[in-house]
């Protein structure tokens, strides 16, 4: 790996802060359409805001991420990938 | 001076063709569509479904994939009052991506395309309350909601609330065009003389 990732915590915590959310509103484990009721809006902003940390999130890669662990476990592997 | 960009992330607006009709026209009555849209399930003709898609239009786009092309839904501006500053508009999207954030991304671009070519002071969008919620979390940031219609429009069974949301110059400027920005990698939004 060659950037220093984020603890699953801290990315939690950008990313509930980019959707205007309370951390603990978002479950790690929970999916994030139906069990975290994430709408349209945030959906958007959170993929953006995973985008800002230079992760690239292709349309079939994104149907797979339904958890936040999902997104998490998916930037962790893209930064080792750099 | 360059026009307002209108190619983000994910999608790019395009001016409509003659030969996206048929396209529009399946979109339009796409049973999982047709409902929501303007229709509310009821059969049109095409050609009348033409004339109402360019009658009362300010502007419209197809929206395509950025990568491919592939036509994925429409944004429209229309029943334009420019001399009140207002207009509404409307977004249909391929029903596979409904729930994907697509059509936030398109409203962005349509959204500082509007604002930056007219002198606007709102825009409109009028949504049954099923569809409210699908986007409740831009309340007071994205939107605002303006008037509601209790138990207005009957579906599935019961009466739903139609909603008036208002997205705003005043709110979209603090934040939108850097958004926009954000997603087509350049400057966007209505350039300001500052003081």
């Amino acid at each position: 790996m060659t950037a220093a990732a984020m603890s699953i915590g801290e990315f939690r915590g950008y990313l509930a802060g980019q959707i205007g959310r309370a951390p603990e509103s978002i479950p790690l484990d929970a999916a994030l359409r139906t069990d975290a009721d994430l709408d349209s809006i945030e959906m958007f902003l959170l993929v953006i805001a995973v985008e800002d940390l230079g992760v690239q999130f292709p349309e079939e890669l994104l149907a797979h991420v339904v958890t936040l662990e999902d997104a998490y476990h998916h930037y962790v592997t893209q930064l080792g990938h750099r | 001076m360059e026009g307002p960009p209108l190619l983000g992330r994910r999608v790019r607006l395009r001016p409509v063709m003659p030969t996206d009709h048929d396209y529009l026209y399946q979109l339009a009555t796409h049973p999982d569509i047709t409902w929501r849209w303007r229709y509310r399930g009821q059969s049109i003709g095409y050609d009348t479904f033409l004339q109402q898609l360019w009658g009362g239009t300010l502007v419209h786009f197809v929206v395509e994939r950025r990568d491919g092309g592939q036509r994925v839904g429409y944004v429209q501006a229309f029943d334009a009052s420019e001399r009140h500053g207002w207009c509404h508009f409307a977004v249909m999207l391929d029903p596979m991506l409904e729930r994907s954030g697509w059509a936030i991304e398109c409203l962005a671009l349509f959204f500082n395309y509007v604002f930056t070519a007219w002198n606007f002071r709102k825009l409109y969008a009028v949504v049954l309350e099923n569809n409210y919620e699908e986007l409740h979390s831009g309340a007071g940031t994205w939107f605002i909601t303006e008037g509601r219609l209790a138990e207005h429009e009957w579906f599935a069974g019961r009466y739903w609330d139609l909603v008036f949301l208002t997205v705003r110059r005043e709110d979209w400027e603090p934040s939108g065009p850097a958004l926009v920005a954000k997603l087509t990698e350049r400057p966007a939004g209505p350039v300001r003389e500052t003081a």
